[in-house]
């Protein structure tokens, strides 16, 4: 048997193993780890603390959506060992490889932020990029009166770049529904100099925030918080005083790829941005959050940095070049609240546009501008994760990003 | 025997697993979709019926009957003639539309508004208004007009070409409809990024180098006096780090990198290159503007 070893099993780790069980030739074994036998559909937590979900319905077992015929192990990851073609596992199992693809994903480090796991934490002080995080928050939400929310995050890179905003616009339309909107303070504090990164995009948010009277404070490099006093403190010195911190922590890769020396300063896998080879080893692919790419965190990244992974797979099994084929294509739903959404389309090389998606002038979704046909496209896509993207089954869309539709 | 029974009730099982996951797929769609379409559907509906209400679909079943009324009474080169016909409609009214037409229209009616107030002329008045230019021109292009006129309606042999697509030479100083170029497909290109220069070298309107490959450690020392800092080893091995970077990633690093990789610490960035550290390193290291990757 020769073996392909998957570290990882979310969404990218769990797509890519379904799609090769299918693709590669006999004799071949799929092997996926992972920690625990918990998939989260991450896209849900952002809308479970406004009550859309129920903690229950955002959770599968990992082993469920893997293929019958992928063996599939819980197990910590200890160290990986490039040179002898060995992964350790935490009860120091030795798995070898022939390949190996890492989908380590990338972790959330609140500790590494000064105060912020101190007294408040998931009292005043809360993330959403967790489930139990996403779950307290909506306890604190469901029982809020008014106060002074700050909305932040640490610093750049994070999963979902444009989370943090969603957050900020579905809090401020939570609060109007529940009559607090005018008892309720917004700031949303961010490292970037904008709203967002991309300028046509930045524009579009910045502006939303200010129709909806979210404060911004802009180039805020989080340092520390003050969970009693109710403060977060930035390395310049400034202060925003908080009764309610939704933060987004820092992220890091994951602990086994740095402590196997893998990783970039960060922690992320320096990859190749076209072929999604390791740039250091020629038997190790990098797939989704855990590369150092210049991309956004996000699962629709995983799905189109999968097709490419799947040929450069089988051409690597078959000595051919690998092909230098992903474009940098990422896509994402933006909940702006009261029942709408804006999507964005870009690329390595395109910012997000307006214009129309997937059909040229017709949609039905609206690039860069809110419509109600996003939210439900928003909605209806939480089937599409757990039975066709995550299945590894085709979409029927390209994978790279098409011009077509998009306003200059 | 036994080997191969098993080897049939496996495959049988496999086929039943299939159908089963098959069957909670679809379940799965119905549930997870029927929310999703009862809302569309809600949303859909109040438009609709704003547009019932307004008389929409009357109208769109009256534009119905017409098109069913065309079709019947035209066969299929007829139709083709009726829209050369109509497409020269348009370009009629289109260039009846044009603005100094219709400021000539609305002159126009504003004269006849008054024509109470003009005294009769006779032939000696007329002479006399002759000598106003505008008034010679004025004349000049109603005989050019009364000409054309008469060319329109000389009874000699037909015109070559019958169709009227294509109407032959044009009369000079007659408005007629102009074929244009169509509009650019696309809107203007947005504005080339504005270029400063400084010291015989390109940046952006905010300072950083354009180009990052004429960089040079005297530019470097330049910038940095003119943002108020002098340039110690500790700041050079910041933007050693920072450049190297940038070469090996193409794209320069925020300043958590920076401080992480440079081994300096993000609290040490703030003092070495004070309020705005990633920005500042990435301006004196000639590398373009951090973003965080989206």
């Amino acid at each position: 048997m020769r073996e392909l070893l998957i570290l990882g099993g979310g969404t990218a780790g769990t797509m890519m193993a379904n799609k090769l069980v299918r693709a590669l030739p006999d004799g071949w074994r799929i092997t996926v780890v992972d920690r625990d036998d918990r998939h989260v559909y991450q896209p849900g937590l952002l809308l479970l603390p406004f009550g859309t979900y129920t903690a229950r319905e955002l959770a599968r077992p990992r082993g469920g959506l893997l293929d019958p015929d992928v063996r599939y192990i819980v197990s910590g990851i200890h160290r990986i060992v490039p040179d002898e073609r060995r992964v350790v596992l935490d009860d120091d199992t030795i798995l070898r490889y022939e390949l190996l693809i890492l989908a380590t994903g990338a972790h959330l480090h609140p500790e590494r932020t000064e105060g912020m796991l101190g007294p408040g934490w998931r009292r005043d002080v809360f993330d959403f990029y967790t489930l139990e995080g996403s779950e307290a928050l909506g306890a604190r939400l469901d029982a809020w009166g008014g106060g002074r929310v700050v909305v932040n995050l640490v610093d750049m890179p994070i999963k979902c770049p444009v989370a943090p905003l969603e957050f900020a616009f579905l809090a401020d339309a939570f609060f109007e529904e529940r009559g607090v909107r005018g008892k309720t303070e917004i700031v949303y504090a961010t490292p970037l100099d904008g709203a967002f990164t991309k300028p046509v995009a930045s524009a579009t948010l910045g502006g939303m925030l200010e129709a909806r009277g979210i404060e911004l404070a802009t180039e805020f490099a989080a340092e520390s918080v003050d969970g009693d006093a109710g403060v977060l403190r930035s390395y310049d010195g400034r202060e925003l005083p908080f009764d309610l911190l939704v933060t987004v922590p820092l992220h890091g890769g994951s602990p086994a790829v740095v402590r196997s020396g893998l990783g970039d300063p960060a922690g992320f896998v320096p990859t190749d941005r076209h072929t999604l080879l390791s740039r250091d080893q020629d038997r190790i692919f990098v797939l989704g959050d855990a590369t150092d790419l210049p991309l956004s965190k996000a699962g629709a990244v995983a799905h189109f940095q999968g097709d490419v992974l799947l040929a450069n797979v089988l051409r690597w099994i078959e000595d051919r070049p690998l092909l230098p084929g992903f474009d940098g294509h990422a896509n994402c739903f933006i909940e702006t609240g009261h029942g709408k959404a804006m999507l964005i389309d870009f690329n390595y090389e395109t910012e997000p546009l307006p214009g129309r998606f997937p059909l040229p002038g017709i949609g039905p979704f609206t690039l860069l501008e809110e419509s109600h046909t996003n939210h439900l496209g928003k909605l209806a896509f939480r089937w599409v994760y757990w039975n066709v993207l995550v299945k590894g089954q085709e979409l029927p869309m390209d994978a790279r990003m098409s011009m077509a539709g998009k306003w200059r | 025997m036994d080997a191969e029974l098993v080897a049939r009730l496996d495959a049988l099982q496999r086929r039943l697993d299939y159908v089963v996951e098959r069957q909670r797929w679809t379940e799965s769609l119905i549930e997870e979709m029927t929310p999703v379409v009862r809302e569309a559907l809600t949303a859909v509906s109040g438009p609709l019926a704003a547009a019932e209400a307004r008389g929409w679909f009357a109208a769109a079943r009256e534009l119905g009957g017409l098109a069913d009324r065309l079709v019947e009474a035209y066969g299929p080169d007829q139709m083709h003639e009726l829209a050369d016909h109509l497409a020269r409609i348009f370009d009629t009214v289109k260039s009846f539309t044009r603005p100094e037409v219709l400021e000539l229209a609305q002159d126009a009616a504003e004269v006849l508004d008054h024509a109470d107030d003009v005294e009769p002329m006779g032939f000696s008045g007329a002479i006399r208004v002759m000598r106003d230019a505008e008034v010679q021109r004025g004349v000049a292009v109603a005989l050019e007009l009364l000409r054309h006129l008469g060319q329109a309606h000389e009874p000699g042999p037909p015109r070559p070409d019958a169709a009227p697509v294509s109407p032959g030479t044009p009369p000079p100083g007659v408005p007629r409809p102009v074929p244009r170029a169509p509009a650019p497909a696309s809107a203007p290109a947005p504005a080339a990024d504005e270029v400063v220069t400084w010291r015989g070298h390109a940046f952006t309107p905010e300072g950083f180098l354009v180009d990052p490959s004429t960089w040079t450690e005297e530019l470097a020392e330049q910038v940095a006096q003119a943002l108020g800092i002098a340039l110690t080893e500790e700041h050079w091995a910041v933007l050693r780090w920072a450049r190297a970077d940038y070469l090996d990633q193409g794209a320069s690093p925020n300043v958590r990198r920076v401080a992480a990789g440079s081994q300096v610490g993000i609290r040490r960035m703030y003092e070495l290159f004070p309020r705005t550290p990633g920005k500042t390193t990435a301006m004196i290291a000639g590398i373009p503007k951090p973003v965080g990757c989206v």
